[in-house]
């Protein structure tokens, strides 16, 4: 791994430097990790007193649990949802923002922070704006027609939570996608325009490719935002319901765990999700690292 | 630009109005209820207009709160989130310079190792190691306290990556020239490295502010005692009084302040916050 | 102010790779040694190595009769005017010039006496309450300059301190550099790869390659007499023609030493009228006609080889492209070389 040409020759102080970051690390990570690792392979009693090792019995559970696998998937839509809703949104406003000149910086503050919104917040927001008896969503839904219950119908809560998840993650996909945007050259747009290429053209065969780095970085980091950092999201609006539609893996963890207190289960639960998350982050560094360049 | 077309230019103003406006209205929303009357919730549809009430809800919400929630005053609530946040985002910087301080300018046995330790922070987070991390923090007797609240959250490999890539590009040469001219070590980081840093630290204290603010999880599992509650977490109480419809507008008053102070930073400081957000991520 | 010796200094970097094979060099108080090189010959691993920035795997480096090999760079006092000057950005130019000084515990009046004086000479006091990204190349280079002359120390170390400077400010700066050497007489090693550089600085000239040294001498000595081809090679633009001894029997009376199977001949040397005394004569075709100025470049094809030889001659030659020219060398110019050991013969 890289290191300075010369380097102090101090042989104890480099490992004082790191004790901080490396005691919280052994403490709060990896121990914990550990822990969760080996009683997923063990049962406890009723009372807690006796613990034996099951193997993959918990797993095995898991795995046979209609109530897990309809979570996986349940999970595996939202995610995807999510991340290609708040991605286009994203994309499209980036677009627009970069054609500006003079007012884009206004633009700009008035579209990202919502990233400084806390998920739980984000929830209750929206929990308002969809609230049955006196939310706007429903009373304008009513005038078209539709019938909206998300208490009761499973689809309306997903689409619910997609809705409310990908409005706070679309201030982060603008950045990053104005960003992007902005180290296309300028030149390569003007030499497009000299070849013939007229605007929309210029953005499908020119800048679009051009993204794509960032595209699959983001595609990444969606999937990640969908799945872990929606719990409070989840909390503050349908709690999983209604009839497990909305019960995500983080979500379905902390129930199981910490109100149905299986704790078997829920570590098993953990090392999936962490199994998870090596993969999506050794993805993410696999390629983002070399990019997905020209 | 390169071409002037007034609909492609008309058809991009329209396309970041209707941006601001799903982005803005939630919170437009949001804010109006919370200036309105306990009554005005009852019946029909949302006022969408302010009402007269703000001042009112907000001083009742800040002194008061609304104890059949469970939930301490508003003030108690900020102020614990404001200690939270800031004790992240300086921990997290505190510890992760000095590591990456380590890894980049020293050479040592277990250099790639400590390195791993700290890269592997980045696929534990929190949710999928809950029950674990609680018994650990219960065991140490941390449960209701700040430095339960602080400690686990403050190790950090994106804080830990940003600056060992900011390190690696500064010049070997400013280093010699600092051992030639007499500065050890933790001479050299104070004199010269940290200076340099200074936009680096404050770019990822922006960003760690807001991860601190925003923590919902956590705090939910290691605080019982209300004077520990974070504004985040204890607005969800207020939300979730039982059956009854939540008093919309202190629930919203609530909102509002639980919100503003992140995103008066990212606002205000537009310029870093990118800078913090783009580069955490290289 | 000090001597520098080397002896027996080696350097192997991983366990692998030798950059320096045993060198030997002793450098007397007070002189400006230029080494050059290459890049990848170990002259900055040299220069490191003096500094104390890189381990000495073998052998010893002493300052002032004093082994340092252990030394901290600060314990060895020295100073350092680095290529890319390696100023603090953060730090006043006056805070670059005080911050050495400082950390010695150097009393505050003496600080600023020596900081005046060396802006003084430097002709840096305008700037010293700029920042370094404020100020030209050529100012920062002065700062850089002025670093190290603070600090009076034993020797100052030169790390290529004008690479990044354009044509005409380099040719200033090194003026600058040889008179403040000449002013403050401080023991100086200078590393550069330009060997112009070397030439019109040294007091005196190493030559490094692969990690060894071809050859130490006054920079005339070298050009005069290189007792390397990679020397003859290096020194001298346009660098020294290299003719197989073949080529050359029929023209003129050789009488070279046995194993001779190379022979140089300077451009400079060539003249395009006989030269009293035994002389070599070569017939070639003029390819290209270079004026420099002062001097000009012929480019030109010699008969029978067809080899390309260079030659320096008075700016307005009476020669055209396409032409043809009869060219003399003094067989006093000639420099004879065996091309299996790469060693002069006579």
């Amino acid at each position: 791994m890289q290191a300075k040409r010369t380097i102090f020759p101090n042989k104890i102080l480099p490992y004082m430097l790191l004790v901080p970051q490396l005691a919280v690390t052994l403490i709060f990570f990896i121990w914990p990790a550990l822990q969760a690792l080996k009683s997923s392979f063990e049962r406890e009693d009723p009372f807690g007193f006796h613990t034996t090792f099951v193997w993959f019995e918990n797993y095995r559970r898991l795995f046979i649990d209609p109530n897990y696998v309809g979570s996986l998937s349940k999970t595996a839509v939202f995610a995807f949802s999510v991340t290609v809703l708040s991605m286009t949104l994203a994309l499209v406003l980036a677009v627009a923002v970069n054609r500006v000149l003079r007012t884009n910086r206004l633009y700009t503050t008035l579209l990202v922070w919502p990233y400084a919104v806390a998920p739980v917040v984000v929830g209750i927001l929206w929990w308002f704006m969809f609230n049955p008896t006196i939310g706007i969503a429903p009373y304008l839904l009513r005038a078209a027609g539709v019938d909206w219950n998300h208490r009761i119908d499973g689809t309306d809560a997903m689409i619910l939570v997609i809705i409310a998840a990908s409005w706070k993650q679309i201030s982060y996909n603008f950045l990053f996608f104005v960003a992007g945007l902005q180290s296309v050259p300028q030149s390569l747009i003007e030499a497009a325009a000299i070849d013939g290429a007229g605007p929309f053209k210029r953005f499908w065969t020119i800048v679009f490719p051009l993204l794509s780095p960032t595209t699959f970085f983001l595609l990444i980091v969606n999937m990640n935002y969908a799945m872990f950092d929606t719990f409070g999201l989840i909390d503050a609006t349908t709690q999983g319901g209604p009839a497990q539609a909305t019960n995500i893996l983080v979500y379905k963890v902390y129930t199981d765990g910490f109100i149905g207190l299986n704790i078997g289960s829920s570590s098993a639960q953990s090392v999936v999700l962490m199994i998870i998350v090596i993969a999506l982050t050794a993805i993410q560094f696999r390629y983002v690292e070399r990019r997905v360049q020209y | 630009m390169i071409e002037n077309r007034p609909f492609l230019a008309f058809l991009t103003h329209l396309v970041l109005i209707i941006g601001v406006v799903i982005v803005v209205f939630p919170v437009y929303l949001a804010f109006v209820a919370s200036t309105h009357g306990s009554g005005d919730f009852m019946r029909g549809l949302v006022p969408l207009l302010p009402g007269p009430h703000l001042l009112e809800n907000y001083g009742f919400m800040l002194n008061e709160g609304i104890s059949t929630a469970g939930a301490p005053p508003l003030s108690i609530m900020l102020l614990n989130s404001l200690v939270m946040a800031i004790s992240i985002a300086v921990g997290k910087i505190a510890i992760s310079i000095l590591s990456a301080y380590a890894i980049v300018f020293f050479k040592f046995p277990f250099r790639l190792l400590a390195f791993w330790i700290i890269f592997i922070t980045l696929m534990l987070p929190v949710e999928v190691r809950i029950i674990p991390t609680f018994k650990v923090v219960a065991d140490l007797g941390m449960l209701n306290s700040y430095p339960g609240l602080i400690i686990p959250l403050i190790a950090s490999a994106t804080a830990t990556f940003l600056f060992r890539q900011f390190f690696l590009t500064v010049p070997d040469e400013l280093m010699e020239a600092a051992r030639v001219d007499g500065a050890g070590p933790m001479k050299f980081f104070r004199d010269i490295l940290l200076p340099l840093s200074r936009t680096n630290i404050a770019a990822l204290f922006v960003i760690l502010f807001i991860y601190g603010w925003v923590q919902y999880l956590w705090p939910l599992l290691v605080t019982t005692d209300s004077r520990y509650y974070t504004v985040v977490m204890g607005i969800k109480r207020l939300a979730a009084t039982a059956d009854a419809e939540p008093q919309w507008n202190f629930v919203m008053a609530a909102v509002i302040l639980a919100m503003l102070p992140p995103v008066l930073v990212v606002i205000l400081m537009q310029r870093l916050f990118v800078k913090g957000l783009v580069e955490t991520e290289k | 102010m000090a001597s520098i010796d080397i002896s027996g200094v080696k350097k192997v970097y991983a366990g692998a790779v030798t950059a320096i094979h045993s060198l030997d060099l002793a450098i007397p108080d007070g002189e400006l040694v230029v080494l050059v090189g290459p890049s990848g010959c170990g002259k900055s691993t040299l220069l490191r190595m003096i500094a104390g920035l890189e381990a000495i795997t073998e052998g010893t480096i002493s300052i002032d009769g004093t082994v340092v090999n252990t030394k901290e760079p600060a314990e060895r006092d020295i100073a350092m005017v680095f290529q890319n000057y390696a100023l603090y950005p953060h730090m006043t130019v006056r805070g670059n010039l005080e911050y050495g000084l400082k950390n010695r515990g150097t009393p505050r009046a003496e600080i600023d006496r020596r900081v005046t004086e060396a802006a003084r000479i430097l002709e840096i006091e305008p700037f010293l309450d700029r920042r370094p990204r404020q100020l030209s190349g050529g100012q920062r280079q002065r700062v850089a300059m002025g670093r190290a002359i603070v600090r009076q120390p034993k020797a100052f170390l030169f790390d290529e301190p004008l690479s990044n400077l354009d044509a005409k400010l380099r040719g200033q700066m090194r003026i600058e550099i040889k008179r403040l050497q000449r002013n403050l007489a401080t023991t100086s090693v200078y590393v550069t790869h330009d060997q112009l550089e070397a030439m019109t600085l040294a007091d005196r000239l190493v030559v490094m390659n692969g990690g060894r040294i071809e050859q130490v001498g006054a920079p005339l000595a070298l050009y005069e007499r290189p007792e390397t081809l990679f020397v003859a090679g290096f020194i001298g633009s346009p660098p020294m023609n290299l003719i197989d001894i073949d080529d050359l029997r029929d023209k003129g009376p050789l009488a070279l030493p046995d194993g001779t199977d190379l022979v140089g001949i300077r451009p400079d040397t060539i003249q395009l009228s006989p030269p009293n005394g035994p002389h070599l004569m070569l017939e070639a075709t003029v390819e290209l006609y270079e004026p420099i100025g002062g001097e000009s470049h012929l480019h030109m094809r010699l008969d029978g080889s067809g080899q390309l030889i260079v030659a320096a001659v008075p700016a307005r030659t009476a020669v055209t492209e396409g032409g043809r020219a009869t060219l003399y060398v003094s067989m006093t110019d000639l420099h004879p070389f065996n091309r299996e050991t790469g060693q002069r013969t006579d």
